[in-house]
């Protein structure tokens, strides 16, 4: 079986290119993300499981929300320390540091800049963070870095470097240089140690506390026994953790991603099974007399049908296999694409059973799916079809199939529509739209043909009516065709309307959030510190300045009121409110309220403003002073910063989301450079009006490129399935070419005519897939609350163009091999 | 002009020629000589008949002389104008302008209808078929009520009638016809053989046709027959028995043919 099988691949070797190439590439996509995905993941596990090879048992505050009843103080660590059982104890004060490098720039993957105790052990050194030039800090102007941050800041031991500790940036003395098996290295992020006492201050929410207190197990005790003891001790608000239960808490590198990559894996394979189907259908057209005599002389159906299926399972096993060294390349590929830095990228593991078995059952499954109606249909060839001449039966009518189209189609169009009042839908509503559309694809492609005859025929006269005729002719492969270049540019378009509205919106949100001249607001993961907005005010040109800090109030009536606290002298002069009734000039003493906010609360003028402060359950009474309106960043309540709280240390300090500042006429580009000189601290950016609404859609850039970077593999397939079908035309066709030059046709017109045939079904596909996507992008957008609809007509159109156009390049190697038959051998050719 | 074709050459006058044609296929071992020196001219108004058993270059013949393949040596012309100088490109112009071809296996295109077929060459010309000469020549070849169907909806004999009106409409100097009966029924075979000829006799169309049937041979002027790539016999106004005897004689002379 396998062995005629093999002989049938070796003889039509050719036709098997083209849908094994598409294999190869979904293949290689799906395992290469499964490689990258597989590498992060074991990268990161055993950074966890390496790092601190000590622990044994954490104790942490638990997940409830307010302060822990009591303080992870030292009292605590020599308590814990003291349990038997407990070989060691070590308080640790970690949060949030930043590096700074030489070139002014933070350093690493910001989401994972850590900052770290380094506690010396009786030989003076920390046996977590092994110390590989200088020695461990000391005091508060000390600090050790790991290896490599020290080497992508440029910094060695002794100098002076910059680091950003709780949204304020300083100069400390790099003393010491050290490694580590840490997670947030493997993550690219980087790993600044102080001395404790430094540490502690900046870190611990209490003035005398840690962040969290790890014990060593005694030989003989295990975690669990020591977790338990260790949580008798605890007061209400704090936890004991075993070091296994901690590793399993370590989240699986990123789950998002590797959907996302294998989503699109699957999509690229998807439109491949098009390819396969078409050419299994052509090759059993082919076949059929052989098919036939097979049958006739005694093979049965299934006979039949497992040999057309063990070609596919060839081809499948063998595309798998180039499909996985493939792989390799495609996972190093992403390893650059989302490796936070290209030096933090984890080690790619390249043979593991996982993505092998993947390629394989993926590669082989699809190619076996794809063949099986084909191959069905191969096998219900009657025996008698050996004994006649002439061409095969023609194909079963397609009104079963087109009436089925319309259904669906209508169906999916409805729900798509319906999608726009209920989210939900959207999950359901496109994808039955596009199952239909594939479904009436042969019916749209015979309508299209049929309308393009005649503006073909006196465009191109003989030429456009051959290629209009030759596009309806097997109306089932020019959908699927067509089929396989819509699904690619549908995403492509969904994508394009959805991105560009959410950007959008994202620019308008910031537009209506702004208030003055510039906007002082922290990196991602950063923060601002508290002086920063008295800093500023103190600039020369600085009319108005304000800090807005977050604080949540939670009402009487356990409602939660989303205020604000201002500087009220600086948010008076920003002029970005507009009072209604009272004034601003008592907030110190009271709060002000949006309009709606005192609908929604039926307060008035006056009224009082109870509850604690949801931070710390501090209690807060006051008075409404002003009922006002005004941008986003302001609502719905503002109070005095004089109002909060005071912090105890600095990691307990509230969250300022932004400083406001207004500048005296003229003075805007000036003061800008005196605040960014006077910071000093790349962790804050200082933006004017126009870059917070670029700043706002900046990020929509990249994320839309590496959606379309995905989406170019099922495009590029899309594109092979064009070369394919119209490889398989110029077979099929080879004695009408042979008779048409004879007739005189010149060389370049047969490409011509081939050329204008891709042209018609490309128009199908790309126009289906364009307006489709477009419709289901913007059923996505409306379905949002709030967001507009932001079409890009441009960008649409350029996306139609060149569909076509990929179309039409996709036949000119088809075209001029067509060109290139020789002449009396297509008149002697026995295809039909 | 491009499109433009020579006046109608006076009745006698040679419409096409070969001289000293040679083809050889392959090389070392492979090596076949199918035409070795054949010269043969072809008048105005002529039904030539190219006799032959299987395999003595007839079709080979035909192929040069119609340039659709290239001789290895001497000359083929078209009135004037001598193939072997020509690139594929101005071939493929003598072809569209001065040539028709009627093939054994019909080949019309099965997506275009009749008609479509028939006007095909005067398309890719780009010329313009005289209405009333297409109308008069419907009605001969008894087509005219089959013009919108396709060839898969017509009759082997239907479809070479088409055919033979595709290879006549644009009055080409000269019809080449490769077997063109070899795949009828005597019947329809009979209808095809009698409009070949009143295309000759009444229209003054040149016509060459390969064939190794005696029956078609006897509807030419006059029958060339081929024994191993050269011109062997010339029999004006042949009759079927005078065929069939030429044929056996030829056979005796040929061991290795075999039909
Ligand atoms: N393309 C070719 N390559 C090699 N040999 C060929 C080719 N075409 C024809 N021949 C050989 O040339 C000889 C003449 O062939 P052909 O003209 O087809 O004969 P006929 O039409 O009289 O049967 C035969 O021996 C045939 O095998
Ligand atoms: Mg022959």
């Amino acid at each position: 079986m396998f062995r005629a099988a093999f002989r049938t691949l070796r003889s039509q070797f050719l036709h098997f290119v083209m849908p094994a190439i598409a294999v190869v590439l979904g293949v290689g996509f799906a395992t290469g993300s499964l490689i990258y995905t597989q590498s992060l993941d074991e990268a990161m596990t055993l950074a966890t499981i390496t790092s601190q090879p000590d622990v044994s048992v954490i104790v942490r505050p638990d997940a409830s929300p307010g302060s822990p009843d009591g303080p992870l103080d030292d009292r605590l660590l020599d308590r814990l320390r003291a349990l038997p059982g407990a070989a060691a104890a070590r308080g640790t004060a970690e949060g949030r540091s930043f590096l700074v490098g030489s070139d002014g720039a933070l350093v690493g993957s910001l989401g994972w800049a850590g900052g770290v105790n380094y506690v010396a052990s009786a030989d003076g050194r920390d046996h977590r963070y092994p110390i590989t030039a200088g020695r461990g800090p000391h005091d508060r102007g000390e600090i050790a870095v790991d290896r490599r941050s020290a080497e992508r800041a440029g910094y060695r031991v002794g100098e002076q470097v910059r680091i950003v500790v709780n949204g304020t940036a300083r100069d400390a003395r790099l003393v010491g240089v050290f490694t580590a098996h840490d997670p947030r290295l493997t993550a690219g992020g980087s790993l600044t140690a102080f001395d404790t006492a430094t540490a502690r201050r900046q870190f611990s929410p209490t003035p005398d506390g840690y962040t969290a207190i790890t014990l060593t197990a005694a030989s003989g005790t295990s975690e669990e026994i020591l977790a338990e003891r260790a949580a008798k001790l605890l007061p209400p608000g704090l936890e004991a953790v075993t070091r296994s239960a901690l590793d399993a808490e370590a989240a699986p590198a990123d789950d998002k991603l590797s959907m996302l990559l294998l989503g699109f894996a699957g999509i690229a394979l998807f439109v491949s099974t098009f390819l396969i189907a078409n050419t299994f259908t052509m090759l059993s057209a082919a076949r059929a007399r052989e098919h036939a005599l097979l049958r006739a002389i005694g093979a049965t159906r299934s006979y039949v049908m497992r040999l057309v299926l063990a070609e596919a399972l060839l081809v499948g096993a063998i595309a798998s296999f180039a499909g996985y060294l493939l792989g390799i390349g495609v996972a190093a590929v992403l390893n650059t694409l989302f490796g936070t830095t290209v030096d933090a990228a984890p080690p790619l593991r390249f043979f593991t059973a996982g993505p092998l078995l993947a390629a394989f059952a993926v590669g082989i499954g699809v190619s076996a799916l794809s063949a099986y109606l084909p191959a069905r249909r191969a096998s219900a060839v009657a025996p008698v079809a050996a004994l006649r001449t002439g061409s095969p039966a023609t194909p079963a009518s397609l009104r079963r199939r087109n009436a089925a189209g319309l259904a669906v189609t209508a169906l999916g169009a409805l729900l798509t529509l319906a999608a726009i009042g209920t989210q939900d839908l959207l999950y359901i509503g496109p994808p039955v739209l596009m199952v239909g559309l594939i479904i009436l694809t042969p019916l749209l492609a015979m309508g299209l043909a049929k309308a393009a005859r005649a503006p073909l025929t006196r465009l191109a006269g003989m030429r456009g009516t051959l290629a209009a005729e030759n596009a309806r002719r097997n109306p089932r492969r020019s959908g699927a065709t067509a089929t396989a270049l819509m699904i690619g540019f549908a995403l492509v378009c969904t994508i394009t309307v959805g991105i560009s509205s959410l950007s959008h919106h994202a620019e308008q949100e910031a537009e209506n959030r702004m208030a003055g001249d510039l906007r002082v607001t922290a990196v991602d993961f950063a923060d601002i510190s508290a002086d920063t907005a008295g800093r500023i005010a103190r600039l020369p040109g600085a009319e108005a300045v304000t800090p807005v800090i977050d604080a949540p109030i939670r009402l009487a009536d356990d409602r939660f009121l989303q205020a604000s606290a201002v500087n009220p002298a600086g948010v008076a002069r920003l002029g970005a409110l507009t009072v209604l009734q009272g004034s601003l000039e008592h907030l110190d003493d009271g709060v002000a309220v949006t309009e709606d906010a005192a609908t929604a609360h039926g307060w008035k003028l006056g009224s009082r403003v109870s509850g604690t402060f949801a931070r710390d359950e501090r209690k807060i009474d006051l008075p409404i002073v002003a009922i006002y309106d005004g941008p986003d960043t302001f609502t719905p309540a503002l109070l005095s910063t004089r109002r909060l709280p005071t912090a105890r240390t600095a990691a307990d300090r509230p969250f300022i989301s932004a400083v406001f500042v207004k500048a005296a006429p003229g003075r805007e580009g000036a003061l800008r450079r005196d605040i960014q000189r006077a910071l000093d601290n790349p962790a804050l950016l200082v933006q004017s009006r126009a870059e917070v609404r670029q700043e706002a859609g900046r990020p929509f850039v990249p994320l839309m490129n590496i959606m379309y970077a995905l989406l170019s593999i099922t495009v590029l397939i899309g594109a092979l399935g064009v070369v394919n079908t119209m490889s398989m035309a110029v077979y099929e066709r080879v004695r009408e070419i042979g008779v048409l030059r004879a007739l005189g046709m010149d060389r370049r017109r047969v490409g011509v005519v081939l050329w204008l045939e891709s042209a018609v079904i490309s128009v199908l596909g790309a126009g289906l897939g364009v307006v489709v996507g477009s419709l289901i992008g913007a059923a996505a957008v409306l379905s949002q609350e709030g967001a507009a609809l932001v079409i890009p007509w441009t960008r649409l159109a350029f996306f139609f163009a060149a569909a076509v156009a990929i179309g039409v390049l996709a036949s000119l190697g088809p075209g001029s091999r067509a060109a290139r038959i020789p002449m009396l051998r297509a008149l002697r050719s026995p295809v039909e | 002009m491009m499109n433009q074709r020579i006046d109608p050459v006076p009745s006698g006058a040679v419409v096409a020629a070969a001289d000293d044609l040679t083809k050889v296929y392959g090389e070392g071992e492979a090596r076949v000589i199918a035409l070795a020196g054949v010269s043969a001219r072809f008048r105005q108004g002529e039904f030539t008949a190219i006799m032959g058993p299987s395999g003595s270059g007839k079709s080979t013949f035909m192929h040069c002389l119609a340039g659709l393949d290239t001789p290895t040596s001497g000359s083929a012309r078209i009135g004037e104008i001598d193939l072997a100088q020509l690139d594929d490109a101005r071939l493929t112009k003598v072809r569209r302008e001065r040539i028709g071809f009627i093939f054994q296996a019909f080949n019309l295109l099965p997506t275009l209808t009749a008609l479509e077929n028939i006007t095909l060459p005067a398309a890719l010309a780009g010329q313009n078929i005289d209405r009333k000469w297409l109308d008069h020549l419907l009605a001969t070849m008894g087509i005219a009520d089959r013009l919108d169907h396709r060839p898969a909806q017509l009759s082997g004999g239907q479809q070479q009638r088409v055919a033979c009106a595709r290879a006549l409409a644009s009055r080409p100097a000269i019809v080449f016809a490769d077997e063109p009966t070899g795949n009828l029924d005597s019947r329809s075979g009979a209808e095809v053989l009698a409009l070949l000829r009143s295309a000759s006799r009444d229209m003054g169309q040149t016509i060459v046709m390969v064939t190794h049937d005696p029956v078609a041979a006897a509807h030419a002027d006059r029958a060339l027959f081929l024994a191993d790539g050269r011109i062997v016999h010339e029999m004006p106004r042949p009759t079927t028995s005078a065929v069939l005897e030429q044929m056996k004689h030829l056979d005796a002379h040929q061991p290795s043919a075999s039909l």
